[in-house]
């Protein structure tokens, strides 16, 4: 999912902001993880501006279901 | 007074292993609550989080949600099973060190150590089998590739309410038998290398449901959670993660409210990306 994340996050670029959590290694990950209730990796998170989850996706997703996700945050 | 499931020896109720064959005792750990029969369980959704209150900055974060009480079973299972596995592994190397110490390691003891690992590694294999690792499906589905899906939908990976589960070891191999209302619906062979840290589980449906076809998963143990490495030989990402989930408890919470590590916000949308280089 690396080149498509990377892809979007640059077309994205002041729209959104893309936060990459290494479940392994990134302490914010445990704490973010905790808080969202993430066990499966990978997990994408989206977010609307005032913090209200807008989806969820599991596991791999194609780059335009991604896209389509992303659109539709507010 | 216990017993020990593995031998029927007399057990000190402290005891982690059994005296007699060395088997670690909470392997005995009880099973997760049986899901009820019924359509399958769709992925759970996230509720909002909610917005900053009044007062609050912009960055505030919301508090987590409780644990939904249907996953209860699940973690309190699979927590049951790692710390049964810890237990064998923990005093394998006890023993191995202590053997070490004072030279007296004798063929027999090996034999002895490698039965311990060789059950907790296909106990460990059979229950992820069983469903006690993944009791959702759906989720399991979102996390494989799409021609993998009409597979997962095959395994009955949902322990139902009317399943029973039986276990028999014939040498090295472990026998899972899988009853559906008394009658074998699935059997399951693990044949293990006493490997503690790796597992492979083959499933073989019963004549009634050969159409299912044999299954293959592929499990390392990586620190405290099973990966899934491979199904049928196709190479997955996914693994089970204990330390990222919920425990029963709110309070037992990884996640401090009052924490500064909570979500910031910047007043744009976000994508929290969770991954591994896995």
């Amino acid at each position: 999912m690396a080149p498509v994340v990377d892809r979007l996050k640059t077309e994205y670029e002041g729209k959104v902001e893309f936060r990459l959590l290494n479940a392994d290694t990134d302490p914010e990950a445990a704490s973010l993880g905790a808080q969202f209730d993430i066990q499966y990796v990978p997990t994408f998170v989206l977010l609307d501006s005032d913090g209200s989850v807008s989806e969820v996706i599991i596991g791999e997703v194609s780059e335009q279901d991604l896209r389509d996700a992303l659109d539709a945050l507010r | 007074m216990a017993f020990c499931r593995h031998c029927g020896a007399n057990l000190n109720e402290a005891a982690g292993f059994c005296p007699s064959c060395g088997a670690a005792v909470a392997a005995a750990a009880p099973p997760a609550p049986a899901m009820p029969p019924g359509p399958v369980p769709a992925a759970p959704s996230m509720p909002p989080v909610a917005p900053p209150p009044p007062g609050y900055p912009a960055g505030y974060a919301a508090p987590p949600r409780s644990p939904k009480a249907g996953g209860k079973g699940a973690i309190i299972a699979v927590v049951s099973l790692l710390v049964a596995a810890a237990l064998g592994v923990g005093g394998y190397f006890l023993w191995q060190s202590q053997a070490d110490d004072d030279g007296r390691s004798t063929k027999k003891d090996d034999e002895k150590t490698g039965e311990v690992d060789v059950e907790a590694q296909a106990r460990a294999a059979a229950e992820f089998y069983a469903g006690w690792y993944i009791e959702d499906p759906e989720i399991l589905k979102g996390a494989l590739s799409e021609d993998l899906e009409d597979s997962i939908d095959d395994l009955g990976l949902v322990r139902w309410g009317d399943q029973e589960l039986e276990y028999e070891w014939e040498d090295d191999v472990l026998t899972l038998t899988v009853y559906w209302e008394g009658d074998v619906e699935l059997v399951v062979t693990l044949e293990s290398d006493g490997d503690p840290d790796e597992a492979t589980v083959e499933m073989v449906p019963e004549a009634d449901y050969e159409d299912w076809g044999e299954r293959t998963f592929t499990l390392e143990l990586e620190g405290d959670r099973w990966i899934i490495t491979e199904v049928d030989g196709d190479p997955v990402s996914l693994f089970i993660d204990q330390t990222l989930g919920w425990t029963d408890e709110d309070e037992d919470s990884d996640w401090d409210e009052d924490s500064e590590d909570g979500l910031i916000l910047s007043g744009m949308p976000v994508l929290l990306d969770f991954y591994t280089d896995w």
